[in-house]
């Protein structure tokens, strides 16, 4: 077998062509009505982003998706898709989750051709379901035999680097200081990843008021760099 | 199963109007006798006999609106949740609207007081056609201590399906030990407040109206957008119960004029 190792870099690149830098999920609010405007006021909205959004969330909904598709119940994920786009109130970065999950599963699908992908494209193509990035990194993890907590640090570390990236080109930050926080909440993360390990299916989909008022708030930003 | 309080309304249309056509209820649950709003709606106030809601309660609500039909409920006062140490305090309510039907639901607050720890679940299975107005507000109980958050958590899991798919998936729990008042959660705020309209002519050019009609209140801080179904959820943090009810209500008037071409429901409370 191939080095996990290689894969799963090459996945959590902020470079990998997912769409993912057109879109702040909100933080870009954040940085328009100035909570956002250095390096440690980036970090703390960072910090709170990964400790609500993805572990409730979006990490969460990858750990459910590699379990599920370990014991092979594959139509929970369909069902576990459409919950993560009702999941979303706004519509901005509802249709960012989609059209980077959209091309995901595309391109992953080229890269690691699988069943489970060929069912996915399948009720993509059936408008079943919408695409989420998070059951892509459990699908593409499952194929090859990465354990599951590797698969959701994975997933955890592509966001947190992909939101990072988006920081240093819309606050500004510099590159070593965005570097330096992607260093910096290593321990965050770890913590982060623990506890989705430790959640039931009831505690998913837990949403944060505030980030959800910034991302509506961003349909009405006049000057954008990004999306969402 | 036997609920502390259980509730099951049904409203048809019957020669062009709309009546109440079954209320059963039980327990400390009751329910005003429906008056007529000027527009012709059935209005049923809600009333909970006991003052309160207390450790291991559970609540059950359910009501259906037929083809047609229009229904609005509300309630006599806000709910108030004390003391939950044993077991927290559970409330679901399943709301079933068929074709073209209509149901207007405005809530008190809900009240969380010292220890206090509830759940409510709802879902709504409607029509592609049906109407759905929706408010929901929580706040934090007065406490001896002054503290602002008294109360241990409280959970509000909404789902809406529309001809039987999952289209918006609401799901908040305010947990105070978790700094609940921090970015991205209450942003120093103590009170939230959800509202959600779902109607076929809801569209992103109306809901660009309705963010002119709420400049109105430029020190409010809400936001609201497009639900992937036509409808928007519209959601506000603050520091009173008073101004959240002001939007609301403004909301409410926008909706009125805007869509029904009528003046607001009048809630006689």
């Amino acid at each position: 077998m191939t080095n996990v190792l290689f894969p799963m870099l090459q996945m959590s690149d902020s470079q990998f062509p997912s769409g993912a830098f057109s879109h702040s999920f909100g933080i870009e609010t954040y940085i328009s009505n100035g909570t956002v405007h250095d390096a440690p006021s980036f970090q703390h909205v960072l910090e709170l982003f990964l400790m609500n959004q993805l572990v409730y969330t979006d990490g969460l909904a990858c750990r459910f998706a590699y379990e599920w598709l370990e014991s092979g119940k594959v139509d929970q994920l369909w069902e576990l898709d459409q919950s993560l786009y009702a999941l979303g109130m706004a519509r901005e970065t509802r249709e960012g989750n989609r059209r980077i999950g959209d091309r995901l599963v595309k391109v992953v699908s080229t890269l690691y051709p699988n069943f489970i992908f060929e069912q996915y494209l399948d009720e993509l193509k059936e408008k079943n379901v919408y695409g989420h990035g998070a059951l892509v990194f459990a699908i593409v993890s499952h194929h090859l035999g990465i354990d599951v907590e590797t698969a959701v640090s994975c997933y955890g570390f592509a966001t947190a680097s992909s939101l990072v990236q988006n920081a240093v080109r819309g606050v500004p930050l510099g590159q070593t200081d965005g570097q330096r926080i992607l260093v910096e909440i290593q321990p965050l993360l770890t913590k982060s990843v623990e506890k989705i390990m430790s959640l039931d299916e009831s505690d998913f989909g837990i949403g944060s008021p505030g980030l959800e008022i910034a991302q509506m708030q961003h349909e009405t930003i006049n000057v954008r760099l990004f999306m969402s | 199963m036997t609920y502390t309080g259980y509730l099951q309304l049904e409203a048809s249309e019957r020669y062009g109007k709309s009546v109440l056509s079954d209320a059963y209820y039980n327990g400390v649950f009751k329910i005003s006798r429906p008056t007529y709003t000027e527009e012709g709606l059935p209005l049923v106030q809600l009333i909970h006999v006991g003052g309160g809601y207390v450790d291991g309660d559970t609540y059950f609500t359910k009501i259906n609106v037929r083809k047609n039909a229009k229904l609005a409920v509300t309630t006599q006062a806000s709910t108030k949740i004390y003391k939950t140490r044993n077991k927290q305090v559970e409330q679901k309510s399943v709301y079933k609207l068929d074709e073209k039907s209509q149901l207007h639901l405005k809530l008190d607050p809900l009240i969380a007081y010292r220890d206090a720890r509830f759940i409510q679940q709802t879902d709504v299975y409607m029509d592609k056609s049906a109407v759905l107005f929706l408010t929901d507000i929580v706040t934090p109980g007065w406490s001896k201590e002054g503290e602002l958050f008294p109360y241990t958590c409280v959970t509000s899991k909404v789902k809406i399906y529309q001809n039987e798919k999952l289209a918006v998936y609401d799901h908040l729990r305010l947990k105070p030990d978790e700094d609940v008042r921090s970015l991205l959660q209450l942003e120093g705020n103590t009170h939230i407040g959800s509202l959600f309209f779902i109607h076929p002519s809801v569209s992103e050019e109306w809901i660009e109206t309705l963010r002119e009609e709420l400049s109105s209140f430029p020190d409010a801080h809400f936001g609201v957008s497009m639900l992937p179904i036509p409808g928007c959820c519209f959601r506000i943090l603050a520091k009173r119960t008073s101004r959240i009810e002001k939007v609301f209500a403004a909301i409410e008037t926008f909706i009125h004029r805007t869509i029904n071409n009528q003046s607001a429901i009048s809630w006689r409370k």
